[in-house]
């Protein structure tokens, strides 16, 4: 498997990959900074709860960017196959479930890379908000931290493993790269709608149903409370047996398909 | 010749299934603003004007540079692939039209887009019975936004021209889009591109985001079409076709 790996490096060598998820990064950071340097010294909506605004904020970001950029990052990955009609002679040299697999096998990466870095990125944040506002230190919430790194990845993964096997079947690309701009576009929309049942429809709309965080707001007085809710445990797991089923039928559909 | 362009740019895009997602896409936000609205409907007092803010501002601040960037990428995406670009500028027709038959192509869609966004506001209006038809303003801003919007739609079939990967481009978009969003809310929105359209529909705002001063903001939108317009057709006439 290194060796594939090293070799499927090579091949995205200078397509500048993890160039998507670091810009996706800077964004998120520079968005939460420009909020944040918004607050008035009077906002005390968020003191004692700068964690909880953070990663309820990272989880609409998340809706929002990732679909996308892992739709883009999915296409690049595969696409070098597609334009030069290589997946004939590649298949002659190597198993054909190598090439899905080590392409999958980096999505994983890269997605890791980002995972951890947007999470490192919470506590950073918090400081920020607390040196702004010169606010008392908050006590960091190591668990939900947890759950947010391992919900963004898993998420994460179970869309790079559908756009995956969307771009390597599609010739155009154009279906997987609408289907990650829909799938912003949805994501987003379930999170606005929190009882409503069709967010637990699409995976885009898990970044929300895992965030550990809610919110209450009372529009009179524009007062905001972030509360912490139960991780759903067994929404996870079901959502994990999907990820496989993605994984098994994409992995047959990429064997079945015709070179 | 530029009216035999636009006529050959139809002629690709026959059978494509891209206006499916122009139809499909917009129906989200509207779904999504008329929710909002009919959540927030004690506090949002303005009717039409309240409902026009939130219908747009998802779909102007996020998804229509990501949309339009698509198919600008599949526009160029039909050129880059079977060295179809060596043949494109071999062709005798002058660069300029082959760059204005593409652009024709985007405007339209541009335009479609933007008829449909107002319907499907319309019909939410009577949905969540408003009364009487939008105030003619809001026709305003729905023009100011085409016109917003033909600038981001030309920046990114220029970008689609020159980096030869379908992904990337969207990619730009998307975080422009954010970067836009934060630069509507600053005094620079009218300078940057990306801002235009949603300064230009008024997205978010109860007050209008010119003040009264529309001028400024036509001046940057015509200024945006012409430069981008310019160095486009300067590339693509001067810079060695790769296959």
């Amino acid at each position: 498997m290194s060796k594939l790996l090293s070799i499927e490096l090579r091949k995205i060598r200078r397509r500048y990959v993890w160039l998507l998820f670091l810009a996706a990064l800077l964004v998120i950071f520079l968005w939460d900074l420009w909020a944040i340097l918004r607050m008035e010294p009077e906002s005390k909506w968020v003191l004692g709860q700068e964690y909880e605004y953070l990663l309820l904020d990272m989880a609409l970001q998340n809706a929002i960017f990732l679909p996308i950029v892992i739709a883009a990052a999915a296409s690049r990955l595969c696409d070098i196959e597609l334009k030069g009609s290589a997946l004939k002679m590649l298949c002659t040299m190597e198993k054909r479930i190598d090439v899905y697999h080590t392409k999958l096998v980096l999505g994983a990466l890269y997605l890791l890379a980002y995972s951890l870095a947007q999470t490192a990125m919470v506590p950073l944040l918090v400081r920020i908000i607390q040196a702004h506002l010169q606010s008392p230190p908050q006590k960091m919430p190591s668990a939900q931290l947890a759950l947010f790194f391992l919900s963004t990845y898993t998420v994460s993964m179970v869309l790079f493993i559908v756009q995956q096997t969307m771009s390597l079947l599609s010739a155009t690309q154009i279906v997987p790269l609408f289907a990650g701009v829909g799938g912003s576009l949805l994501g987003l929309f379930s999170g606005f709608f929190p009882n409503a049942p069709f967010r637990y429809l699409l995976p885009q709309g898990y970044y929300w149903v895992f965030c550990t965080v809610n919110i209450y707001y009372i529009p009179e007085t524009r007062d905001v409370t972030y509360y912490p809710i139960p991780f759903p445990a067994a929404v996870f797991a079901g959502f994990c047996v999907f990820g496989v089923l993605a994984y098994i039928v994409g992995r047959r559909l990429f064997m079945g398909r015709e070179i | 010749m530029l009216e035999n362009c636009i006529l050959c740019e139809k002629m690709k895009l026959r059978r494509s299934p891209m206006w499916i997602a122009f139809v499909l896409f917009p129906i989200v936000p509207a779904a999504l603003g008329t929710g909002n609205y009919l959540n927030n409907i004690d506090l949002l007092k303005s009717e039409w004007l309240s409902l026009w803010t939130q219908e747009t501002l998802f779909y102007s601040n996020f998804f229509f540079a990501p949309l339009i960037a698509v198919y600008c990428g599949y526009l160029w995406r039909i050129e880059n692939r079977n060295r179809n670009r060596h043949l494109l500028m071999t062709m005798p027709v002058p660069v300029r039209d082959i760059f204005l038959g593409k652009l024709a192509s985007i405007i339209k869609i541009t335009l479609f887009t933007q008829i449909w966004v107002f319907v499907l506001f319309v019909l939410t209006g009577r949905m969540v019975s408003l009364s009487g038809m939008p105030p003619a303003m809001i026709l305003l801003y729905a023009v100011r936004g085409t016109l917003g919007g033909l600038v981001v739609a030309a920046l990114q079939l220029m970008l689609s021209m020159i980096i030869r990967s379908f992904a990337t481009p969207i990619a730009i978009a998307v975080f422009g889009a954010v970067t836009g969003l934060l630069a509507s809310n600053s005094r620079y929105g009218v300078c940057y591109p990306y801002s235009l359209m949603m300064v230009g529909m008024n997205a978010n705002r109860s007050e209008d985001m010119l003040q009264g001063n529309p001028l400024p903001f036509f001046v940057s939108c015509i200024f945006w079409l012409a430069l981008l317009c310019a160095v486009s057709v300067y590339y693509l006439k001067h810079t060695d076709v790769r296959a």
